[in-house]
Order: structure tokens, then sequence, then C-alpha cells
């Protein structure tokens, strides 16, 4: 299963780090599945960036099966 | 890993990262001075309490480490080759900070200070809005926020 990595605001919604409950293939998948897990996040995913490999990600990217999914909210440091 | 045409040797400090405990400026100065350089520019940002209409009493910072150090490492190696540097450095400190730590240095070294000032707020200014750092504001009504850059 694949899984996922959330940071900061996201974490007031899910578990630090959980595993989605069926396969996505795209971003837009993924941000349905979230949605569904818990309607709350849909304004943070709106600005939210997701990472594969320490990498930030094209939203027409293809996820494979075992890939761990990193959503990145917007930027606080400084 | 790009490289400053004027110094190809040019250091994007080794010592740079995201930084759990203190961030000791002093050591970071002295890894950056350099005898090629007539500029170092130095800034320390700190936490203040007045935020988001709210006093705050601190914060936490979050970091996904893996990737912000890689992005850093790429900032500081822009900075470098676009602005002629001769080095340059930032660590940021993650975890419980009270007000008036020190919460990010980035240090700048060049020949003139042109181009060590214009570095230092061009690494800053993407510190703060590429890396993936999150603050946790703590407010003095009991309250706290996960709080966005502003500017």
């Amino acid at each position: 299963m694949q899984k996922v990595k959330v940071f900061a605001a996201f974490k007031e919604f899910f578990d630090e780090e959980f595993e989605l409950p069926f396969p996505v293939k795209s971003i837009n998948e993924l941000k349905c599945a979230l949605e569904k897990l818990n309607p709350g996040c849909t304004k943070l995913l709106l600005s939210a960036r997701f990472a594969i490999n320490h990498q930030f990600i094209h939203e027409d990217r293809l996820i494979t099966n075992n890939e761990a999914i990193y959503i990145i909210p917007p930027s606080g440091g400084g | 890993m790009k490289q400053s045409i004027l110094y190809p040797q040019a250091v994007a400090g080794e010592q740079s990262g995201i930084c759990p405990d203190q961030i000791d400026t002093v050591k970071m100065i002295s890894d950056a001075q350099n005898m090629k350089a007539g500029a170092m520019v130095i800034f320390v940002g700190t936490v203040r309490t007045a935020s988001n209409g709210k006093n705050a009493t601190g914060l936490f910072y979050e970091a996904y480490t893996e990737m912000a150090e890689l992005l850093l490492k790429e900032i500081l190696a822009d900075s470098i080759c676009m602005h002629k540097l001769i080095n340059a450095s930032c660590q940021h400190r993650i975890g419980l900070l009270s007000l008036g730590e020190i919460a990010v240095v980035v240090i700048t070294s060049a020949e003139h200070r042109k181009e060590a000032y214009d570095a230092n707020q061009y690494i800053i200014a993407r510190v703060k809005f590429e890396l993936p750092i999150w603050k946790n504001e703590f407010y003095t009504d009991g309250t706290k926020e996960w709080r966005p850059n502003s500017n």
C-alpha cells in the first residue's frame, strides 16, 4: 500500500504517517482520497505541494504503488 | 552543483543545514572568514512576540529535514553562482524556541559589500518561501497556530 507522510497543519487532520486504504495513480486521485478520509483538509490541500523521494513533483506525474508521498503545506520558516 | 565563475572553489557552507540545537553563530562566522572577502553580511532571524495580531510566547519549528537540506544546498549554490560570492552558509533551527532566540542565520561573503548584501537577501527570501519548514506559534491566550510566511 502507498504510504503518506504529512507535516505541520496536516497533522491536525491525519496521522503523521499512514497508508492509503486504496492505491492512487495521480495527485488528483490522492487529493480526492484525502478529502474523503477527512473533508476538513480541503482548504489546506489547495495550497499544498507534493513530494516523492525528497523532490517536489508535478501534479500530472504518475504515482506508483510503492512510492511514499509527502504532503507539504505552505512554508513557514525564517 | 553550480559553481561561481569568479571563485570555482567557493563554498556553500558545509555546516549549513537544519539545526535541532542552538545555532553556533560565532562558529559560523569563524568558518566563513576568508582572506579574499572584503565583506561579510550576517543575517540573524529571531523569534518575536507580536504576530498575527496576537502576542506570541514562543514557537515550534518542524521541518522535512532531508528535503530542506537538499533545497538549502541548491539555494546556496545558486546564490554563489549568481552573486559572485566567496562563500555562503545558512542554518535553520527546529524544535521549541523562546522569544528572542535565534531561528535562522545566513552568512554571505564576497569581495565587496553589495554582492554580500544582495545575496544574503536572496537566500533568506528563498529560505522563507521554499524550504519545507513550518512554525507553530503559541500565543498568550493559550491558543496556537501553524503560520505560513507573509513577508
